[in-house]
């Protein structure tokens, strides 16, 4: 672990110079309107200030639940969903501020992945034709190398390339998945967000999929933003991740620092809320299990977000939100009882708890 | 184990579907028992015929397409499958309660959650409506909703996922029911409200003797709850045994490469380390199988896989596998069919 941990360390200290991706104070907000005039009463804080740098090369997971912002993060960066505020920097160029033209060139570096393999491919487009459209808005080449290029990617996500002249319902959700990603390569990015790629998919495929999108890592150089729920997953495949909660980040660390010392205690309790797949760990593991629901993101409580289901939670939190500090180098958490729970002892919370 | 904590003892249910494309074998020769107060885990892929079964049991399955055609379920010394449907009808409600994986779709969306709960009570147990009511919020209570004498009065809509699905336990408990069936009961909700309900089931287990079939995909939930735990692949039972046992020493290439593909949090994060696949994919359920339907994705495949089709093979006790391979001692398993 520490060789991997050194390794991962020095790979981002030497990148840390200059981020491919910062999103800085990122918030998306859908209103809520009521009454025959359609007023607008209120907004959801689907995202709600976020902010973050991605470096070259890394893949960066975001994970959280349902509704916590995550996926809305994902589809704003690439512009599909338009910031209410904050700014979404790419290589350089903030994107907010740019025509549909320069934007369109951008679009060619930055693609996603999408969650439902079943929904998000044309079921009247052969595959080879859904493969090609990228290629046909963002080259000039003539058909005959379109086909060439074609045939190459599908052959990079292992299918053979005699697939293209079929449809999707033809294939099953893993084959299906890696159309998908050889769609999102055809333009040649950079960046690609990957949206919960492998939750639709059976066990035994998910490693696959996996597996073909770290390699795309390693062949191509891309850099990722991998959302999920699955912490397993993320932890396998993130060298950064970031825990997000009601809209906002509120933990941010190395993959192993927030596995190995996490300090908020929403990470603490989604770390010990998942099932190890060994009965004989599994029954002797304490387990934190949260009190309630995640609380509607229009109506977010006053203070800490998490101040209604927290288990340490007291008045303070109730009256003013934590800001997201940085409490060992690339370790941020928005928590006020860290203090005194102390940095670095490793899952301190769950001791308290028992 | 004597014959008595045997709640449930099926012998090679079949069940087929007869589509447009051709019959699907979506259970095919599956064996099991229940005892009392144990729980078992079936875990399996999509597809595989792990709903299918127990929905067999129930004769739940949509007759056509579907069709039971060979098996027993025997429920104590009666059997499920050869029962008439009024008799099954007081089955599934009092002596076998189901919760499924989705509850928004499985609750009544204009009845009070109250009535849902109280209906059977009132019509297998022969309670009046005023006292099923009463006992309505007892079990609302049980199952940790809080103020249950008000929300009895809500609609499903006015709860949560994970409170629904608390609902849910409280409507399949009401009869106090011999075995729980429970269909992937926590894929629908969130982590934190996973680990609600695991939690929840857990304190269920064994009271007042109750048995419990927990379905699902997950072999952490798996891990979690289950004494024993049956494997399951293109309509079959390919591993089972106590679920120390499978976990620790799995003997189908199956459940090997199943544990070896997962990830764990628990585990560091190894930057070179790539995942371990099953290659291939799941088989086609309309494909006749000669031999053995894991064959073409297994890694030790030989001549004989693909024309007999293994048994589940007695190999320490409970634990049973079907599989020509013996994985410990790299070699052929030395049994005449």
């Amino acid at each position: 672990m520490l060789v991997g941990g050194i390794l991962k360390m020095n790979v981002s200290e030497t990148l840390n110079n200059k981020s491919m991706l910062s999103v800085k104070n990122l918030k998306v907000h859908f209103p809520i309107r009521r009454g025959l005039l359609q007023r607008q009463v209120g907004a959801v804080r689907a995202v709600d200030g976020i902010t973050f740098d991605i470096f070259p090369g890394e893949t960066f997971g975001l994970v959280g639940e349902s509704g916590c912002g995550k996926t809305t993060t994902g589809r704003a960066i690439l512009q599909l969903y338009k910031p209410t505020a904050g700014e979404i920097v790419f290589d350089g160029v903030s994107l907010a501020h740019l025509d549909s033209r320069s934007m369109r060139k951008m679009r060619k570096r930055m693609q996603m992945i999408f969650q439902d393999p079943f929904a998000s491919l044309n079921p009247r487009l052969t595959v080879g034709s859904t493969i090609a459209e990228p290629i046909r808005i963002h080259s000039s080449l003539d058909n005959q190398k379109i086909e060439d290029k074609v045939n190459y990617l599908l052959e990079v996500v292992g299918l053979s390339p005699d697939v293209a002249k079929r449809y999707p319902h033809e294939f099953s959700g893993g084959q299906r998945q890696r159309i998908g990603i050889a769609r999102a390569l055809a333009s040649e990015p950079d960046f690609v967000v990957c949206d919960e790629p492998i939750s639709a998919l059976d066990v035994s495929i998910q490693a696959q999929v996996v597996n073909l999108i770290e390699d795309l890592r390693a062949d191509i150089g891309l850099t990722y933003l991998f959302i999920g729920h699955d912490l397993s997953m993320i932890r396998h495949i993130s060298d950064r991740v970031a825990v997000m909660y009601l809209g906002h980040i509120v933990e941010l660390a190395k993959t192993d620092r927030l596995f190995l010392g996490a300090l908020h205690p929403y990470t603490v309790s989604l770390i010990s809320a998942i099932p190890v797949p060994d009965p004989v760990i599994e029954r002797k593991r304490r387990r934190i299990v949260l009190k309630g629901d995640v609380p509607n993101p229009a109506n977010p409580p006053k203070g800490c977000l998490f101040c209604t289901r927290c288990p340490l939670v007291i008045d303070e939190c109730r009256i003013t939100r934590p800001e997201l500090k940085e409490w060992m180098p690339g370790h941020y958490a928005a928590c006020h009882r860290i203090d005194e729970m102390g940095v670095g002892k490793g899952l301190p919370l769950i001791e308290i708890e028992q | 184990m004597n014959d008595v904590d045997r709640v449930l003892k099926v012998e090679d249910l079949r069940t087929e579907f007869h589509t447009i494309g051709g019959v699907v074998k979506a259970v095919n020769g599956v064996s099991f028992h229940l005892d009392r107060g144990e729980v078992l885990g079936v875990v399996g892929e999509s597809g595989c015929g792990k709903s299918v079964s127990m929905m067999s049991l129930l004769q739940l399955i949509p007759n056509p397409p579907g069709r039971v055609v060979g098996g027993t379920a025997f429920l104590g010394d009666r059997d499920l499958l050869s029962m008439s449907q009024s008799e099954i009808r007081a089955v599934r409600s009092v002596e076998i309660g189901m919760i499924f994986q989705d509850p928004m779709t499985s609750l009544n969306p204009v009845l009070t959650i109250g009535i849902q709960i109280a209906e059977s009570l009132v019509e297998h147990k022969e309670m009046s409506w005023r006292a099923a009511l009463d006992r309505s919020i007892e079990l609302l209570d049980k199952v940790g909703i809080p103020d249950p004498a008000e929300r009895i009065k809500d609609y499903p809509h006015q709860f949560s996922g994970g409170m629904r699905q608390r609902v849910m336990i409280a409507i399949a408990l009401a009869c106090s029911p011999r075995i729980l069936i429970a269909d992937e009961p926590t894929t629908a909700l969130d982590v934190t409200i996973q680990a609600q309900i695991l939690e929840l089931l857990n304190d269920l287990r064994g009271s007042e003797g109750m048995g419990m079939i927990l379905i699902t995909h997950d072999l952490g939930v798996i891990a979690r709850l289950a004494d024993r735990v049956a494997v399951m692949y293109a309509g079959q039972i390919v591993e089972t045994g106590a679920a120390v046992e499978v976990y620790s020493n799995p003997s189908h290439p199956y459940t090997q490469g199943l544990l070896e593909s997962l990830p764990r949090h628990d585990n560091e994060h190894k930057v070179s380390e790539r995942l371990k696949s099953i290659d291939g994919q799941p088989p086609n359920m309309l494909d006749p199988i000669d031999g053995c339907p894991f064959a073409p994705r297994c890694k030790y495949v030989f001549d004989r896989c693909r024309s007999e089709d293994p048994n589940l093979f007695v190999q320490e006790g409970q634990h049973r596998v079907a599989c020509w391979w013996d994985l410990e001692n790299e070699c052929e398993r030395n049994i005449e069919q």
